[in-house]
C-alpha cells in the first residue's frame, strides 16, 4: 500500500495539463460510460477558469484542442513530479479511482495497460517477495542447508559456536511457532483501483492460483465465474472434498497452459485423472503426502505420453506407491529430471528396481528415494547408466545400503556432477575416508559439494578429515625440505 | 587408497613474503629474477606496492610465493602495511655498496616490526657483483656491520647478486625452511668477500611456537588433499 502511494499524483496542477481525450480508451470498457462522461463534464467546467488564468500567466494562451502540446508536456512535467503523497492526506489506493470525486485524475502512466502490466508485476513480485521473506531468513541462516539435529551436530557443522547456536536456536523456535503466514499482499488493492486495474490484476493473480484456506477455496468457487487459464495451481493443506471434476468441465479452468501443479497436505483430494487429458503441458507435478494416490493412478496419468513433457515430480511422503507405479512414470516421462519419492512409512515397495527404471529411461539428475528399500546394486546401476548426470542424490534412512556404497559414489568417479549428497542414518556406513579423499578432490577442483549427513557420520567424517590433515600436513613438510634442500634447483628456474 | 578415476590432489602452500628497503637497492629485480628469471639493468621506479606469484612444484606439494615488493621512497612508507602485515617473512634489502642503505635498515626494521613481529625478518645484500670490486678494506667494514645487523635483528644474512644469479634462490629456500622450520642443509658462507651465506644460528622462531605455528600453518593455508 505504501508503495504504492508514491505513484498516486493528486495535485490540481496537475489535472490542468492532463489530456482529457486520452481517457476514452478507458471509459469505452466502463459500463456505466454516461455517468463518468457527466463527470468529466463536470471537471472540465472546474478546471477551465484556472486553465485560462494560468495560460495567461505565461503568456502561452494555448487552447484546450492542442492534443500535442498538452501531452508531451503532462508527460514529461508529470514524470518530474512524482510524489509520495502526503500521508496525513490517509487516502488509501482503493479511493485513487475515477468515480471518487476527491481526486481529480491520476497519473498518465496508470492508463497505459502496458506500463501498469509493468507496475502491477512488479507488485506481485513484491508480494511473493514479503511473503517468503520469514522462511527466507532461516534459510539463509542455516547456508541453505538442512536442519541440524541437534546442537552438537549444529556444532559439528558450522564449527563456530555463537553461529552454531543461533542456527539450532533458530530452527527450534521455527518448529514451536510455525504458523501460516497472514500476509495478504497489497496486490488484491489493485483490484478495486478501476476497469483497467481490475482486468490486468486479475490476470497476474489467477496465473499463479494458490489455494491455502478450505473457506477461502469454497468462497472462490462460489463466486468466481469465467476462465482461468492459470500457468501454475497450487493446493496446500486444503481438506474440504470437492468436485474438482467439474471445474474443467464447466470451464472455470482451462488447464491447457499450466506448466506447474501442486497439492501438498491435502490428504483427500487429488487431481481428478481427466485433468490430465488437459495438462499437455504440464512440466511439474508436486503431490505431497497423499494418502490415496497408488501405482493405478500414476499407470492412467502417464499414459498414452500424457506426461511427456514432465520435468519435475515430487511424491514425497505418497507412501501407497510402489515399483510398479514409478516404473510407469519412468517410461512414460523421458524429460524426467528432478524425482522425489522419499517416505517415512512403506519403505520396503520400492526397491532398486524404480532406480534401474528411472535411470534407464528419463533424464534424472536429482533422486530422492529417502526411505526407501534401495541397495547398493540399485545405486551401482544408477552409475552406471546415467552417473554423469546426477548432481543430486539422497538417500537418508536407506537402510539397505552398506558401507560399499561409499567406494561406488566416490572412489571410481562414476558421478563426477554430485553436488549434495544426502546420507543421514544410514546404520551400515562406516568408513568415511573415501569420502573424505572424494570431498577434497572437489574442492580442490573448485567445484561445489555438500555432504548432508547425521550426527554419527559427520563426526565420523569429521575424524577422517582430521586424519588426512596431519597426513598432508606432514606430507607438505616433507616435501618442502626436499625441495630447499634440492641442489639442484638452483639457477634452474620456472619448473 | 585411491583409484585412478579421481586425481590425486595436491598439497597448497601459500606464503606471502614482503620487500623492504630503501629506494633503488634492486627489490623489484630481486623479485623479477626470481619469478621470472629476466634481469634488466634499467632503473624502473616502483610506484607503491608490485606483486608477483611463483608456483614451486615438488612432488605431491604446491608451493606458492606471493612476493610483494613495496617501493623504497619514503612517500610509501605508509604502504609498508600491505608487504608486511600478512606476510611469514619480510625481507630487508640494502645495496652493498652504499653503506647508508644499511644504516637505513634499521628504520626499515624498526617500522615493519612493529607492525608484524611474527614475520622472518632475512637481511639481503644486494650488488653483490659491484661489491666485489671495492677495495678490500670496505668490503670487510661493510660485511662486519651487516653481520652485526643481522645478529641485532636475530635475521639470516645474504649477500646476493641478481645480475649474476648468486644466492637468489636461496633467499627463499632459506625464507620458507625458517617459516616452517625446515631442517636445511646447505653449507653456510662465513668467509669475508665470499657471498655470505648465514643462516643456522639466525632466524629461529622460539622452539615451542615454532613447533605449533609451522605445523597450523602448513595445514591451514593449504587446501590439502
Amino acid at each position: 500500500m505504501k508503495f504504492f502511494s508514491r505513484f498516486v499524483e493528486k495535485r490540481k496542477r496537475e489535472a490542468q495539463h492532463v489530456d482529457l481525450v486520452n481517457y476514452r480508451p478507458l471509459k469505452k470498457k466502463s459500463s456505466d460510460e454516461s455517468l463518468s462522461k457527466d463527470y468529466i463534464n463536470n471537471l472540465k467546467k472546474k478546471i477551465d477558469p484556472i486553465e485560462t488564468s494560468i495560460d495567461l500567466v505565461n503568456g502561452l494562451p494555448t487552447p484546450n484542442s492542442s492534443p500535442l502540446r498538452n501531452q508531451s508536456n503532462s508527460l514529461e512535467n508529470d514524470f518530474s513530479q512524482l510524489n509520495i503523497v502526503n500521508q496525513s492526506n490517509n487516502q488509501s489506493i482503493a479511493n485513487v479511482s475515477f468515480i471518487n470525486p476527491s481526486i481529480k485524475y491520476e497519473h498518465e502512466i496508470f492508463q497505459m495497460p502496458e506500463i501498469l502490466e509493468k507496475i502491477i508485476g512488479f507488485v506481485k513480485e513484491m508480494d511473493d517477495h514479503e511473503a517468503n521473506q520469514s522462511s527466507d531468513a532461516i534459510a539463509k541462516l542455516c547456508g541453505y542447508r538442512r536442519k541440524p539435529q541437534s546442537y552438537k551436530h549444529s556444532l559439528m557443522i558450522y564449527k563456530d559456536q555463537t553461529k552454531a547456536k543461533r542456527v539450532w536456536d533458530a530452527c527450534n523456535n521455527q518448529t514451536d511457532s510455525f504458523e501460516k503466514n497472514n500476509f495478504e499482499g497489497s496486490l488484491h488493492n489493485c483490484l478495486k483501483v478501476c476497469k483497467l486495474w481490475y482486468s490486468i490484476t486479475n490476470k497476474h493473480l489467477t496465473e499463479h492460483l494458490t489455494f491455502e484456506k478450505d473457506s477461502r477455496l469454497q468462497e472462490f468457487l462460489m463466486t468466481y465465474n469465467g476462465t482461468i487459464r492459470p500457468k501454475s495451481l497450487k493446493f496446500k493443506s486444503i481438506k474440504a472434498r470437492c468436485d474438482l471434476r467439474s471445474w474443467t468441465h464447466t470451464k472455470l479452468f482451462d488447464l491447457s497452459n499450466t506448466t506447474h501443479l501442486e497439492f501438498s497436505l491435502c490428504s483427500t483430494i487429488l487431481p481428478p485423472i481427466s485433468w490430465f487429458d488437459d495438462l499437455r503441458s504440464l512440466k511439474s507435478l508436486i503431490i505431497l503426502g497423499n494418502k490415496n494416490i497408488n501405482d493405478e493412478y500414476l499407470i492412467q496419468i502417464s499414459s498414452n505420453g500424457k506426461l511427456k513433457y514432465l520435468e519435475t515430480l515430487d511424491l514425497r511422503a505418497c507412501d501407497q506407491i510402489s515399483d510398479a507405479g514409478i516404473v510407469a512414470i519412468a517410461t512414460n516421462c523421458p524429460n524426467l529430471k528432478y524425482i522425489n519419492i522419499g517416505r517415512h512409512k512403506n519403505g520396503h515397495i520400492i526397491t532398486s528396481l524404480s532406480v534401474a527404471a528411472l535411470a534407464k529411461y528419463t533424464s534424472i539428475e536429482t533422486l530422492g528415494i529417502a526411505g526407501c528399500d534401495v541397495t547398493d546394486i540399485g545405486i551401482w546401476e544408477l552409475a552406471n547408466l546415467c552417473g554423469n548426470r546426477i548432481s543430486r542424490l539422497s538417500l537418508n534412512n536407506c537402510n539397505s545400503l552398506t558401507n560399499r556404497i561409499i567406494p561406488i559414489i566416490c572412489k571410481y568417479g562414476l558421478f563426477p556432477k554430485l553436488a549434495v549428497l544426502e546420507i543421514r542414518n544410514i546404520s551400515q556406513i562406516e568408513n568415511t575416508i573415501d569420502l573424505v579423499h572424494y570431498k577434497n578432490w572437489k574442492k580442490y577442483s573448485k567445484l561445489p559439494f555438500l555432504i548432508e549427513s547425521c550426527e554419527r557420520i559427520t563426526s565420523l567424517i569429521i575424524n577422517d578429515e582430521e586424519k588426512l590433515k596431519k597426513l598432508n600436513s606432514l606430507t607438505a613438510l616433507r616435501d618442502m625440505t626436499h625441495w630447499v634442500n634440492d641442489p639442484n634447483d638452483e639457477n634452474t628456474n620456472n619448473e | 587408497m585411491q583409484s585412478s578415476s579421481i586425481p590425486k590432489t595436491r598439497n597448497q602452500i601459500e606464503v606471502q613474503i614482503g620487500l623492504v628497503g630503501d629506494a633503488q637497492v634492486g627489490k623489484t629485480s630481486l623479485m623479477v629474477k626470481y619469478v621470472q628469471n629476466i634481469f634488466n639493468d634499467e632503473y624502473t621506479q616502483t610506484l607503491g606496492v608490485n606483486f608477483l606469484k611463483r608456483k614451486v612444484s615438488v612432488r605431491s606439494t604446491d608451493i606458492v610465493f606471493s612476493i610483494l615488493d613495496l617501493g623504497g621512497q619514503k612517500e610509501f612508507i605508509n604502504m609498508l602495511p600491505i608487504a608486511s602485515i600478512g606476510s611469514s617473512a619480510i625481507i630487508f634489502l640494502f645495496d652493498l655498496t652504499r653503506p647508508e642503505t644499511l644504516n637505513s635498515i634499521k628504520e626499515w626494521y624498526r617500522q615493519a616490526n612493529g607492525l608484524n613481529d611474527q614475520a622472518i625478518p632475512i637481511l639481503v645484500g644486494t650488488k653483490y657483483d659491484l661489491f666485489i670490486d671495492l677495495d678490500q678494506s670496505t668490503q670487510e667494514k661493510i660485511s662486519r656491520i651487516a653481520m652485526q645487523y643481522a645478529q641485532v635483528m636475530n635475521a639470516p644474512l645474504i649477500f646476493t647478486s641478481t645480475a649474476k644469479s648468486i644466492n637468489v634462490q636461496k633467499i627463499f629456500k632459506i625464507a620458507l625452511s625458517k617459516i616452517f622450520n625446515l631442517t636445511l642443509t646447505i653449507s653456510e658462507i662465513n668467509e669475508i668477500g665470499d657471498p655470505l651465506l648465514i643462516y643456522k644460528t639466525l632466524g629461529n622462531r622460539s622452539t615451542p611456537i615454532a613447533n605449533a605455528s609451522a605445523s597450523s600453518s602448513a595445514s591451514s593455508p593449504s587446501a590439502s588433499t
